[in-house]
């Protein structure tokens, strides 16, 4: 039975499948399969018990713990009485009203020598939601070119195509942002937008803060939920190296050597184990100015999965670079030890120089460097001698497993940026400035190891 | 499968199961739908136990496959007995060195060929709990515990299996189920499984209890217990599991260990010195254990267990 003709003929029915549509545009992977099961579970409950038809579809649809939590706001949402949906669809009203006047605003607004510019109904709209400062900056730019030596209205293409190409950017922003694309449904699209201002995109919502803006009073939570994180990743890594020794081979000189007993017949067989092999991890953390904090946390996150690592070598650099290893290896509390360390170190709140680091790190602890090593860079990139460093870490790149760079700043800044144009090709570098990013990365890199 | 929600819900009432709608519902579709059912939840709040007491309420022959790393198809589904495999050749050997007629063999036929078809047959098969859950008389109830431990190669066989049921075993041809089983797997979330594998299950997500259902699933359990006793070690769990920032957290087990010990020691309201006394029966770690102990030497036992004992 397909789908459409579950749904065909009941309101509820199509009702379900644009809830379903609200659910994948938050991320719930919903398959068909699944939105068939709930039709068919719809059946068996008492479909005027609100609770019933939550646990239902929520049984059927929500598969995980980020799927049920973005599942039970999105239903609440999503599913109300009349009165509710008529105030929202109210709000709705003021707010297309007050983006057309914005859009009107926007044609008096956005001038050249008195010209007003041909642009679309879209990047209207994207200048209508820009902030002020934004809006201004595009004015200014306006005002400016307008009154530019020698400038005549034959420049007024090329300024459309400059204005153009700055509102495209920053439709797209918007369109990768918190709202996200529209799906083209009112109501769904409002339930999207009002679920992801709730709490992000699921799980707690500090797990989606930049590290440096997590204020003192979440710490002691961003440090439980750091905790979970490295558990779990233990957890699973650990799994993965015993889980190599499953799916042996006959180990032939064993079993010839246990059978002679009986004759040469192959009664017993043997099986030859794979031998384990633990990830040797090099820490190298940026721990100048405002890098600290995320020094801070991956130093904890790290050790946190020291169980499961062979070696784990942690350098801190800022100007110069300093081996913290021992004093963590010893620590009692690794996370007390580390803020002790970063208060104290004798590199920190200087100026960034990889370059510097890097060649005592290859001097004076060239052991640590060998074939079977991952080196974990954490900083933003931000360095003096950029080209140098780029140089030693292309010849280092060679001698050691992998380089993986934690990059603190957003990759969406990173085109804007020539250090890490300039570091990128030798190195694989991932965003890393949220915990949700600490995670994922981390994951990624116990799989390389 | 024709059963009734209200049907369901007394029978795991009178086994002795208490639960609400949120675990009962889903429990109840997988049945309708004749869909697998995926338990998640924190070690302890009763996952295995959904299973074994729909096998009592079902009347049904409950098959256990216990996962574990490394668990592969030949412990899983089934294995062809090697040792007596060998034993039968050398035997049919020997039988032919001295001379004699090879066992079962006509005067027209090929006895090596019959000696194979022989050594490939049900009676050197060994059934595992898969194979024995496809070829049950009556339909079983089929427990997958906890499937989070396995290899993801294995749980991708696991899915293909009880998408229809059959298994083909070269030698023998394919198996199909005489009934499709009742499936129940539960994972503990230490891994993210397979959306495959998911898509193919009804979902149930079983949390620890709140205050009240656990006063009554250890009145239940534990006979004797006081509504006083039961209502003080049920709001030690909420505090214990909400509260403190524990390694880890205390099990419904462990509750109803707690309750019987406190029972036992003719103990009625619990104060400071049987609170720590006692502790190890709840908490199995040792920096949990001296995180309670900091707690009853600084607030006594009154955050532990909230307003029932205050005076």
């Amino acid at each position: 039975m397909s789908i459409r003709r579950a749904a065909r003929g009941t309101s509820a029915g199509r009702n379900v499948l644009r809830f379903v549509g609200t659910l994948r545009s938050l991320g719930v992977p919903a398959g068909s399969g699944e939105v068939l099961d709930a039709m068919a579970a719809l059946h068996h409950v008492n479909m005027r018990d609100r609770s019933q038809v939550k646990l239902v579809l929520s049984a059927a649809l929500a598969k995980d713990e980020r799927s049920r939590s973005i599942f039970d706001q999105a239903f609440d949402l999503y599913f109300v009485s009349a009165e509710q949906a008529a105030v929202r669809a109210r709000a709705r009203e003021a707010e297309g009203q007050a983006r057309a006047r914005r859009i009107a605003q926007s044609e008096a607004e956005l001038r050249f020598q008195g010209q007003s510019l041909e642009l679309s109904g879209e990047h209207r709209e994207t200048y209508a939601q820009l902030s002020q400062a934004q809006q201004e900056r595009l004015r200014e730019f306006l005002s400016r070119s307008s009154g530019g030596h020698g400038v005549d209205a034959s420049f007024l293409p090329l300024i459309e195509h400059i204005v153009r190409g700055h509102l495209e950017r920053w439709r797209q922003g918007i369109e990768n942002g918190p709202g996200g694309p529209s799906t083209g449904d009112e109501i769904a699209d409002d339930v999207v937008r009002m679920v992801r201002a709730g709490s992000g995109s699921g799980g707690d919502p500090l797990l989606y803060v930049d590290i440096k803006d997590i204020s003192e009073a979440d710490m002691p939570r961003a440090r439980v939920l750091l905790r979970r994180l490295a558990k779990r990743l233990a957890t699973r890594v650990m799994r993965r190296y015993r889980r190599a020794r499953a799916g042996d081979r006959v180990d032939f000189r064993r079993t010839v050597r246990a059978n002679l007993r009986y004759g040469g017949v192959p009664v017993e067989l043997r099986f030859s184990r794979r031998k384990v092999l633990k990830p040797k991890i090099v820490l190298v953390c940026d721990v100048s100015g405002s890098m600290s904090r995320y020094a801070s946390f991956i130093l904890q996150f790290s050790y946190g999965l020291a169980k499961v690592v062979r070696d784990l070598e942690a350098f801190l650099f800022a100007e110069d670079l300093e081996r913290v290893s021992e004093q963590l290896r010893d620590a009692a509390d690794v996370e007390l030890t580390i803020g002790r360390l970063l208060e104290s170190s004798r590199v920190w709140g200087k100026g960034t120089n990889l370059a510097v680091a890097l060649r005592r790190l290859n001097a004076e602890h060239r052991q640590v460097l060998t074939g079977d090593a991952l080196v974990l860079v954490v900083s933003d990139t931000k360095t003096l001698a950029v080209t140098e460093a780029a140089a030693i870490l292309a010849e280092m790149s060679r001698r050691v497993r992998d380089i993986v760079w934690l990059n603190t700043v957003p990759a969406s800044e990173w085109p804007g940026l020539p250090t890490v144009a300039a570091l990128a090709p030798h190195v694989r570098m991932y965003e890393c400035s949220t915990l949700a990013d600490l995670d994922r990365v981390l994951r990624l890199t116990m799989d390389i190891a | 499968m024709d059963i009734e929600l209200g049907w369901l819900r007394t029978e795991f009432e009178r086994d002795g199961y208490i639960c609400g709608m949120e675990v009962l519902l889903p429990v109840y579709l997988a049945l309708r739908l004749g869909k697998p059912l995926l338990i998640e939840g924190a070690p302890g709040v009763g996952k295995t136990e959904v299973a074994k007491v729909l096998a009592r309420v079902l009347g049904a022959e409950l098959i256990r496959l216990q996962c574990y790393e490394g668990l592969d198809e030949n412990k899983a589904l089934y294995e062809w007995n090697y040792q007596r495999q060998l034993l039968r050749i050398q035997l049919s050997r020997s039988i032919a060195a001295a001379g004699g007629p090879a066992a079962g063999v006509g005067a027209d036929a090929d006895p090596e060929l019959e000696l194979e078809r022989d050594l490939f047959s049900h009676e050197y098969l060994l059934m595992r709990p898969l194979l024995r859950a496809i070829r049950s008389p009556e339909r079983p109830v089929l427990l997958v515990d906890e499937v989070d431990k396995v290899d993801e190669a294995f749980e991708a066989f696991l899915f293909e299996l009880l998408s229809d049921f059959q298994v083909s075993i070269p030698e023998l041809g394919t198996v199909t189920a005489n009934h499709v089983p009742v499936v129940v797997l539960t994972s503990n979330s230490e891994r993210d499984l397979s959306d495959g594998l998911k898509r193919r299950c009804i979902y149930l997500y079983i949390d620890f209890p709140d205050v009240d259902r656990e006063v009554r699933i250890i009145q239940v359990k534990v006979p004797g217990t006081s509504e006083l006793l039961a209502q003080q070690v049920a709001a030690a769990m909420r505090f214990l599991r909400t509260e403190m920032d524990l390694r880890k957290k205390p099990s419904i087990a462990e509750a109803l260990d707690w309750a019987r010990a406190l029972v036992a020691l003719g103990i009625e309201r619990i104060g400071e010195k049987d609170a720590s006394d006692t502790a190890s029966l709840v908490l199995k770690n040792r920096d949990d254990l001296s995180a309670l102990r900091r707690e009853i030497a600084a607030h006594g036992v009154q955050r532990l267990l909230g307003r029932q004992d205050q005076p």
